[in-house]
């Protein structure tokens, strides 16, 4: 992140460009989230087969974004597609940072064994290759999307868990955390009732971001064939489908492409801007000065001290 | 004809100044009111107050340093003869170093933590004078002396965060005193400081003051640090100066109630449950609030000590 | 008069990477603080006062030493649990001793709560009668410590201690960094408090002029260790070991007829020649 500009035109200038953003990616993903919700209900049948019609450029009438080689609709199978990619993004970010802050708060507490034993399991989770996990995974219970949702899950806790766990390790330390010990608190008690709290923000920043990768990472997975399974709509399937006619069919692969990467880098955006547009908010707060009330207390103890 | 008693030169001025926040409005909230002060060379002038009374603004005012959103406006602030509102970035850039210059109350915002100490002074020096590399470095040597330094030439080759707080502080003043300013101004430069350290510099300070002859603006909350550096003390209260006068006078008969509110609360060697603090209760009046009308009225039997007064006039 | 807590021997020490000799903060300190007295523990920055005073509350683990609550030695989790039931903590940092996203209620209130003391009705009835002890409202319960200013946040702080009925506060520079009149309120609730619930303190602070103040004993600390022990008229009237006879000098007094300054490590000032000073 560039340092704030010091003179209050650029200043002013970037607070106004974040703000632009985080209205643009915003519109962006409500479109994409209306289409998805309103979309199948308005478009062909992305599953009808129009054998008559195979694999008609975009621009066609009837067809904007073309047809495969099944004759289905491309726009109707990407807008359907999108259902899979944002239930499982929404899922599986929700997962991972539930999961992650738990075992980051654990991972910050003050019983050894316990950090220690998290610790551990993110690093094992780390060094495992992530696509041989997912093909491990897979061939044991079958595709499915709760399995890709769990995928999903397990791809993103071990990064929140870290973050939630150098913030735990830093409150742990300070005055309100030990004042807590000192009226009795247990190290649970502390961990989830005092310091819990204050990671909230911080992890509902990385949302956003964990929610692009996951765009991402179903199309993988599902490109490998790891993901939901055809002829249910799914970007990553419908690249797959689409990879033999790269040289002849471009708009095969090139919309769910571009589906893919506008998603994704919306959902990016939209976690940068708020995340400076959230923070300039609160040191505007700050700097108009902390609303304290004045001691207005009379302390009549003050006058009633004889010795 | 003897000519040993020089009349005092004003070094700075401020006139009915104020200082308020920028909002663009045309009445902006105010945070120091109608701001009379002048300090002549050669004397310490202590602007003691609690937090919110503008003290620090008040100083930070007086080298046109103030933040961002805040600026001094109304009436006349001079330095010498020059106006200093009306300079133009590039001269207020010459002066400040080299004629005004600044000691913080934590040194490591003045001291650069990646240069030695030598190469800060020398910085300093070679920016507002002509000098050699060799002639800055002799002049480096003799600015640490001058604040106490014991070997100063081996020991320059230090960095920041190799010394304590106090030596780090005398580091500060020495930069703030490497040109010879004739106008200091430090803002409670002894706060973060262990007492036995403190006394070392308040000490330090008068000392300079006696031999170079600036002028020096002492912010502080603490009284019995006042008392022991500055000739003259302003009271500042919620923006204003409710009391002012040679220091030693004010501290003993306190003409207005923060004052004796203020030396009744302080903490001193004869406070004692026999003799309890008193905390003075009280509201602070809110940023922007018109003020009742007042002025500084003096204080029979003395010729420089004044207290503000309400004069029972319209609204500020 | 009985003792409520003591350290004997305390030793507190950190090992450097790359030093072979460690670090040592406390070097065999030993105090004890009774019932119904103050005991104000002074020392400059880096004399070991607040490590002490971490030490006496488990806070700190000491490296040796034992601390002992009522002539018993402490080291079991459950002695310490019961250790702090009598003996309460304030921090010096009115703004980090609050959790920000709990309410007054919750904070003063959350030493009651987790031992499921009487019913949720008796337990606020018991913050609201604290929060007025201090100086506060009952109201302040429902706020949130971002309203208040420093000296009420101690006070919030103060509550919080004093809500369990502690025998003992020990108060770690809770009123430095406090405006002048804040720190005369702050300084006499705590002895409007004692007067009433005949609490005893530990009360450690670098600044001479307030230990005198509170204090019914001195301990002077420096660099690890106590040099001198006295109750607070000896201290001052007579004070025994060299430094602290530096500290009192040092002081800037104004009340006093003459300001003096102790002698510093560094040579006396030396002006060397230069040109006459500006006219």
């Amino acid at each position: 992140m560039t340092g704030v500009p010091l003179n209050w035109t650029s200043r002013r200038r970037s607070a106004l460009a974040d703000r632009f953003l985080l209205i643009l990616t915003a519109a962006v993903l409500a479109l994409l989230i209306l289409a998805a919700v309103v979309g199948p209900l308005l478009l062909p049948d992305p599953l009808t087969q129009e054998l008559a019609a195979r694999m008609v450029p975009p621009l066609t009438p009837g067809h904007p974004l073309g047809t495969d080689a099944l004759g289905r609709d491309v726009l109707s199978r990407i807008v359907s597609g999108s259902r899979t990619s944002l239930f499982v993004a929404l899922f599986g970010v929700a997962g991972s940072l539930l999961v992650g802050t738990v075992a980051g708060l654990l991972a910050g507490s003050s019983t050894r064994w316990v950090a220690w034993l998290i610790d551990r399991l993110i690093d094992v989770q780390m060094a495992l290759p992530y696509i041989i996990l997912a093909i491990i995974i897979v061939s044991a219970t079958g595709p499915s999307l709760g399995v890709l949702v769990l995928l999903m899950v397990l791809a993103g806790w071990p990064s929140a868990a870290r973050i939630v766990r150098s913030i735990t390790m830093a409150e742990r330390a300070k005055d309100y955390a030990r004042a807590a010990e000192m009226i009795g608190a247990s190290g649970t008690r502390v961990l989830f009732r005092y310091i819990g709290p204050t990671v909230r923000p911080v992890v509902l920043t990385i949302a956003p971001l964990q929610a692009s990768a996951m765009i991402v990472m179903e199309a993988t997975l599902s490109f490998l064939g790891l993901g939901v399974q055809p002829p249910t709509p799914s970007w990553g399937g419908i690249l797959l489908e689409g990879k033999p006619y790269l040289a002849t069919a471009w708009w095969l692969t090139t919309f769910p492409g571009i589906a893919i990467a506008l998603t994704a880098a919306a959902m990016l955006g939209l976690g940068s801007s708020l995340e400076s547009v959230l923070r300039r908010r609160r040191t505007r707060r700050a700097q108009d000065g902390a609303p304290a009330a004045p001691d207005r207390t009379e302390v009549t103890d003050a006058e009633a001290i004889t010795l | 004809m003897s000519t040993t008693a020089t009349t005092p030169t004003t070094v700075i001025s401020a006139r009915g100044l104020s200082i308020s926040l920028d909002d663009g409005s045309p009445n902006p909230p105010r945070m120091v009111y109608d701001l009379d002060l002048s300090v002549s060379a050669g004397e310490c002038v202590g602007i003691v107050g609690e937090s919110g009374s503008g003290k620090s603004l008040t100083g930070l005012a007086m080298l046109n340093l103030l933040p961002d959103g805040v600026v001094a406006s109304g009436g006349e602030l001079r330095f010498g003869d020059a106006d200093l509102r009306a300079l133009s970035p590039r001269e207020l850039r010459r002066l400040r170093g080299k004629e005004v210059s600044m000691i913080f109350q934590d040194p490591s915002s003045a001291l650069n933590p990646s240069r030695t100490v030598k190469n800060q002074i020398v910085d300093i020096l070679r920016t507002h004078e002509k000098l050699t590399r060799a002639e800055a470095v002799a002049r480096a040597v003799e600015a640490l002396e001058d604040v106490g330094f014991a070997n100063a030439a081996a020991r320059m080759d230090a960095f920041p965060f190799q010394l304590s707080g106090g030596l780090k502080q005398r580091v500060s003043i020495a930069m703030a005193l490497a040109c010879h300013p004739r106008l200091v101004i430090a803002d409670e430069p002894t706060t973060n400081l262990d007492v036995s350290v403190q006394a070392g510099i308040l000490r330090l300070l008068r000392t300079r003051i006696e031999n170079d002859g600036f002028a020096c603006i002492f912010v502080s909350h603490d009284l019995g640090v006042i008392g022991a550096v500055a000739d003259r003390v302003l009271v500042m209260y919620a923006g204003q100066i409710v009391e002012s006068g040679p220091v030693h006078e004010v501290l003993a008969n306190p003409q207005h109630e923060y004052t004796r509110g203020l030396i009744s609360a302080a903490p001193t060697m004869s406070s004692s449950r026999a003799n309890p603090l008193r905390a003075y209760t009280g509201q602070r009046p809110a940023l922007s609030s018109t003020r009742p009308a007042s002025e500084m009225v003096p204080v029979s039997g003395s010729a420089e000590h004044t207290v503000r007064r309400l004069t029972g006039g319209t609204a500020q | 008069m009985s003792e409520v807590i003591a350290g004997v021997d305390l030793v507190k020490s950190y090992k450097l990477p790359r030093q072979r000799t460690p670090l040592t903060a406390v070097n065999d300190v030993s105090l004890s603080i009774d019932e119904s007295e103050i005991v104000g523990l002074v020392g400059e920055s880096g004399s070991g006062k607040s490590t002490v005073s971490r030490m006496l509350v488990g806070i700190e683990p000491a490296t040796s030493g034992t601390v002992l609550f009522r002539g018993k030695p402490v080291s079991s989790k459950q002695e310490w649990r019961t250790l702090r039931d009598s003996v309460q903590y304030v921090f010096q940092d009115p703004y980090g001793s609050l959790a920000p996203h709990l309410t007054v209620r919750q904070t003063v209130g959350d030493s009651l709560d987790l031992r499921g003391i009487g019913t949720p009705q008796d337990r606020d009835r018991r913050v609201a009668k604290v929060l007025e002890d201090v100086g506060l409202r009952a109201s302040d319960a429902r706020s949130y410590p971002a309203v208040f200013s420093g000296g009420q946040r101690q006070r919030i702080s103060l509550a919080r201690a004093l809500i369990m009925e502690p025998r003992l506060i020990i108060c770690d520079e809770i009123a430095s960094g406090l405006d002048v009149s804040v720190q005369a309120q702050i300084l006499n609730l705590l002895l409007g408090l004692k007067e009433r619930f005949e609490v005893s303190y530990l009360f450690v602070s670098h600044d001479l002029r307030v230990i005198k103040y509170l204090s019914d004993r001195v301990l002077v600390m420096r660099s690890g260790s106590i040099v001198e022990s006295a109750t607070v008229d000896d201290l001052f009237a007579h004070p025994q070991h060299e430094y602290t006879r530096e500290l009192i000098a040092a002081v800037p007094d104004f009340a006093s007829d003459t300001v003096q300054f102790a002698a510093t490590a560094l040579p006396p000032v030396s002006p060397s020649a230069r040109k006459a000073g500006p006219s």
